[in-house]
């Protein structure tokens, strides 16, 4: 086992300090892309638009985040533009938030 | 009572026709009233009622006879003339009606009803944890061998004798087993404030490939302190994914440094001082609604000694 862990880059233990950068630089991306109003940065027509106005963003959450959690991020981001989206019209049109007990807000 | 039914003025016939003392007892309570009727009518007038006596008198009798109906008829009682012996007034409630038996009533009465709803939602849990153990085929959890983060040996005997949380999850994990985690230290500390109540929280890794003892131990150092990491070989971290029903996704031959996410369910699963299972708490429990949950589990958690005899107990209806 130990074999596996000798390796340099995964054998490190992610630990809060390195979560917590990763998580912030993946949230100045993303405000780059509300910025350009990119919603899914994989979408292939806006890969020059990305490149042009948030390419150092990018590197910077590339350098910080391992290429896995990288590739979550971006692939969770349409995800979570749209649950928003579902939340915003609904309130838009004055759906009451029922809060049910024992769950999350 | 007896000596009581015989003094004067009351009818004599009664005792001396061997009526039961059950029916006698009856008497007893309006003895006072014949008394009183006897007192007020004529002299002369008694000795109609011990006919028995005066059988050569038949004389007198004649006499009296027609004297009867002189008697006002406020008070006869009604429906009964002459025949005392049928008479019957029923025992006013208000007899009982002392303030301190309304006290009593009151107690009892509060005291029952605190104890019923108690009991009733103490059973109901617990039938749900008997329910969720299976009848000795338990549905999640089972056997299991791992090491933990000391690299101490850790099994399913382990669990025994204490409550335990588990979750399942990898130490790569980007956003939500770090976040769980955190959620957890404040379940083990909320649950000590609040409720005096102790488990063992327990991280077991899905990703044991990469998740080695040292490499939890280091995680686990950002989380509550109580948490204690489990890993082991592959087919051991498998075979206790899945007696637990963890989806596991782990691919098994990853290149030494090779970057990749593991997809597996988020669940708390809480185990019983036997090892088995009783509830489980999903991403809908929030810290404080997760804390009353695991605080009720605990609370109707009783000993298997304990359950044996309550089912043979008087009782035992109760826990069929």
């Amino acid at each position: 086992m130990g074999l596996f862990f000798a390796d340099e880059k995964s054998g490190e233990a992610p630990n809060r300090k390195s979560r917590e950068q990763c998580w912030e630089s993946r949230d100045i991306f993303f405000k780059c892309l509300d910025n350009i109003k990119v919603i899914d940065p994989l979408d292939p027509e806006k890969g020059q638009e990305i490149k042009k106005n948030c390419g150092k963003e990018d590197q910077q959450f590339q350098k910080d985040c391992v290429a896995s959690w990288v590739k979550y991020f971006k692939q969770k981001r349409p995800f979570d533009k749209k649950k928003a989206k579902i939340l915003k019209q609904a309130k838009d049109e004055g759906a009451e938030v029922i809060q049910m007990s024992g769950y999350r807000k | 009572m007896l000596s009581r039914l015989m003094r004067p003025g009351v009818p004599i016939r009664l005792a001396r026709s061997g009526v039961k003392t059950a029916v006698m007892s009856n008497y007893r309570f309006f003895s006072a009233d014949i008394r009183r009727m006897n007192k007020e009518q004529p002299k002369e007038e008694t000795p109609k009622e011990k006919p028995q006596k005066e059988e050569h008198s038949s004389k007198k009798e004649a006499e009296i006879q027609p004297k009867k109906h002189h008697k006002p008829l406020s008070r006869m009682p009604i429906g009964t003339e002459t025949d005392y012996s049928k008479m019957t007034i029923k025992k006013s409630p208000i007899e009982y009606l002392t303030w301190k038996s309304i006290v009593l009533f009151v107690a009892v009465g509060a005291g029952l009803t605190w104890l019923f709803n108690n009991q009733k939602e103490k059973i109901k849990l617990r039938n749900e944890a008997a329910a969720n153990r299976g009848a000795g085929k338990p549905l999640i959890g089972g056997p299991f061998d791992l090491v933990d983060m000391n690299g101490k040996k850790y099994t399913d005997e382990d669990l025994k004798g204490h409550f335990s949380l588990i979750y399942f999850g990898f130490t790569h994990c980007p956003d939500i087993c770090p976040d769980e985690l955190d959620d957890m230290g404040e379940i083990i500390d909320g649950l000590k404030e609040k409720y005096k109540l102790e488990f063992q929280p327990l991280f077991i890794t899905c990703d044991p490939v990469r998740d080695s003892p040292e490499m939890m131990k280091e995680y686990l150092g950002d989380f509550h302190p109580k948490i204690l990491g489990l890993t082991g070989t592959y087919d051991d971290v498998k075979k206790c994914c899945k007696a637990y029903r963890v989806y596991f996704s782990t691919p098994r031959n990853v290149k030494p440094g090779q970057d990749y996410l593991v997809d597996h369910s988020i669940f708390y699963y809480l185990m019983d001082p036997e090892g088995k299972f009783i509830d489980v708490l999903g991403r809908n429990y929030d810290v404080k609604t997760a804390i009353e949950k695991i605080k009720d589990d605990m609370k109707a958690y009783v000993p298997e000694n304990e359950r044996e005899k309550a089912k043979k107990g008087l009782f035992g209806f109760l826990y069929k």
